[in-house]
């Protein structure tokens, strides 16, 4: 478990820090790349080709063409009132993506902050249904033997969804179990992680709602269509669930769909946006300070090297509290080389 | 090394920024008023913010801790505080409490004796700053200048910029001038404590861009013509 947490985490890290070099130097050779990541002085072109295409392989930042890696193309970022979304829902044979199967695919298009589509299938899991599963979701294993097979249900469902951003309630379960599927279908995993809106209402509602499952958030916001562990029901009060999420995060200030994506990112990822903000700080000694929207200072630190220092703060390291909620405030870094020709500098998110 | 020149430098100006920004952040913009001193009432001790001898303290719970191991010290004892006091009696007595097997009160002692020592090596360790007298020299900003940073009584007492040539020679007396200040016994604020404890950080373990010099005219001018300033 622990090894696996330990692989993801460090493909993530090596990522990042693929980004950042790509968007400083632009498009680079596999072998330039490969070396700059794994600190190698030499590779060959077939290897550095293999570890990139693996690293780089369900993440949609990085594109890997022949021997060379790039930046992906610039997303479209529509505003809240104007995205779509595809909300859905997996029921399952078990907890385990490797070892239990899906039993039940439901899915509702979401266009203009309205329900205006849906899909739902049954799915023949080629195991027999377990007797809990079985009484929680109400299948019969009858209905699943005459029913369709996952790969066939996968290829309609991203059919349905098209471009739209996937969307779920706890969404890494439901991924892991698609992702299974994609990975056999197609060798690749989903371009970028659907919209979990267990985290959304966990950062919206915070101090509100002690709990965000799925059933608690449908009784909160007393939405028509009860979860009940069935897909497409499931599906349609997620969805309603996130209409209202969208509503509150408008009245925070969000418009556009890469802001909401921002409020339901993880600590990590909400971080690791903001590390444009160092760019530009020299490898020198001085004094930096970080200041919130409002150009408040949050926090002043020192450093020999401020490049490193400044960049050290969007890893994946914790900081202390403080310092972190200064971090998920911060939206300007102003930093000082120390000397008599020195003039401050700064970056702002803006 | 133009990577390395002043770290000196960014740590005074941090500490600057911090007292005058009080950054909600910096845990340090909040120790300034934590600063607590030990004053004897009658026969015991108590914690005071008032500045006195015995201070400042970091922590308001270590000093009320070593106030009461205190509480029973003879006047022989508290004159030699810096050089341990009761402590040696303290911990013959927790010897003695723990081989009668009276465990809560020797627990409550240890933490005493444990909060004393940190006291008394705070104290001690403040007590050597004060008289730390030294130059400290890093490279300038500019190529061939230096900056000097004149330390007496534990505290930045002058920043001069050292330029190449004779000049230095003249910023240097300056430097020295302003280190001419009468001993002083005032109690020590929080802040000059912090800032010793800054200095005294560099002066124990100086990066490889910084030369520690005592305050010595011959000394410091030695120093920079060896280094190509003057």
């Amino acid at each position: 478990m622990f090894a696996l947490l330990w692989a993801v985490q460090l493909a993530l890290d090596s990522l990042d820090r693929l980004v950042d070099t790509l968007e400083e130097r632009g498009p680079l050779t596999a072998v330039e790349a490969a070396r700059s990541l794994f600190a190698t002085p030499s590779i060959s072109e077939g290897l550095a080709s293999s570890l990139l295409g693996e690293l780089t392989a369900g993440d949609s930042r990085v594109a890997c063409f022949g021997g060379s890696v790039a930046l992906a193309g610039q997303q479209s970022d529509p505003s809240l009132d104007e995205a779509e979304f595809v909300v859905f829902d997996l029921e399952t044979t078990g907890l385990s993506p490797a070892r239990d199967r899906i039993c039940e695919l439901g899915a509702v298009r979401v266009r203009g902050l309205e329900l205006v589509d849906s899909f739902q299938s049954l799915v023949n899991p080629g195991v027999a249904l377990p007797e809990p599963v079985a009484r929680l979701t109400g299948l019969q294993q009858e209905e699943l033997r005459a029913a369709p097979p996952a790969a066939a249900v996968v290829r309609q469902f991203l059919a349905f969804a098209g471009d739209a951003l996937l969307v779920a309630h706890n969404a890494k379960f439901d991924q892991r179990f698609l992702e299974q599927h994609l990975v056999a279908l197609y060798g690749r995993r989903l371009s970028e992680p659907p919209l979990c809106t267990a985290a959304l209402a966990r950062r919206l509602l915070e101090g509100r709602l002690r709990r965000v499952g799925l059933a608690s958030l449908a009784d909160f916001f007393g939405v028509p269509t009860a979860p009940c562990h069935r897909a497409l029901p499931d599906a349609e009060a997620t969805a309603q669930v996130l209409v209202r999420l969208i509503g509150l995060s408008q009245e925070l200030g969000a418009h556009r769909l890469s802001e909401l994506r921002a409020l339901a990112a993880p600590r990590k990822r909400r971080v690791y946006d903001k590390r444009a903000l160092a760019r530009g700080a020299p490898a020198r000694p001085g004094v930096y300070l970080f200041h919130d929207r409002y150009g408040q200072v949050l926090y002043v630190g020192r450093s020999r090297d401020l490049r490193a220092r400044l960049r050290s703060y969007f890893r994946s390291e914790r900081q202390r509290p403080s310092v972190e909620a200064a971090l998920l405030a911060l939206d300007r870094i102003e930093w000082r080389v120390l000397g008599p020709s020195s003039r401050p500098r700064s970056r702002s998110c803006a | 090394m133009a990577g390395a020149r002043s770290e000196l430098e960014a740590a005074l100006e941090e500490l600057r920024l911090i007292r005058e920004l009080e950054p909600p952040a910096n845990s340090r913009s909040r120790r300034r008023e934590r600063g607590v001193y030990l004053r004897r009432r009658g026969d015991d001790f108590v914690v005071s913010k008032q500045p006195g001898r015995l201070g400042p303290i970091g922590s308001r719970r270590q000093a009320a801790l070593a106030a009461r191991a205190l509480a029973s010290a003879t006047d022989r004892e508290l004159a030699t505080l810096l050089d341990g006091g009761p402590l040696p009696r303290l911990r013959a007595r927790l010897a003695h409490l723990a081989d009668s097997l009276r465990y809560e009160e020797a627990a409550r002692l240890r933490d005493r004796i444990e909060a004393l020592e940190h006291v008394v090596e705070r104290l001690a360790r403040l007590r050597r700053l004060r008289e730390l007298d030294a130059c400290l020299v890093v490279p300038g900003a500019e190529p061939g200048w230096r900056t000097a940073f004149f330390v007496a009584g534990g505290i930045v007492r002058a920043v001069r910029p050292l330029p190449p040539g004779a000049g230095a020679l003249v910023e240097l007396e300056a430097g020295l001038a302003s280190c001419r200040v009468e001993d002083e016994d005032e109690p020590l604020t929080a802040e000059h404590a912090e800032d010793m404890l800054l200095i005294d950080g560099f002066v124990r373990r100086p990066p490889p861009e910084l030369a520690v010099l005592p305050l010595e005219r011959e000394r410091i001018a030695a120093h920079l013509t060896k280094s190509g300033v003057s």
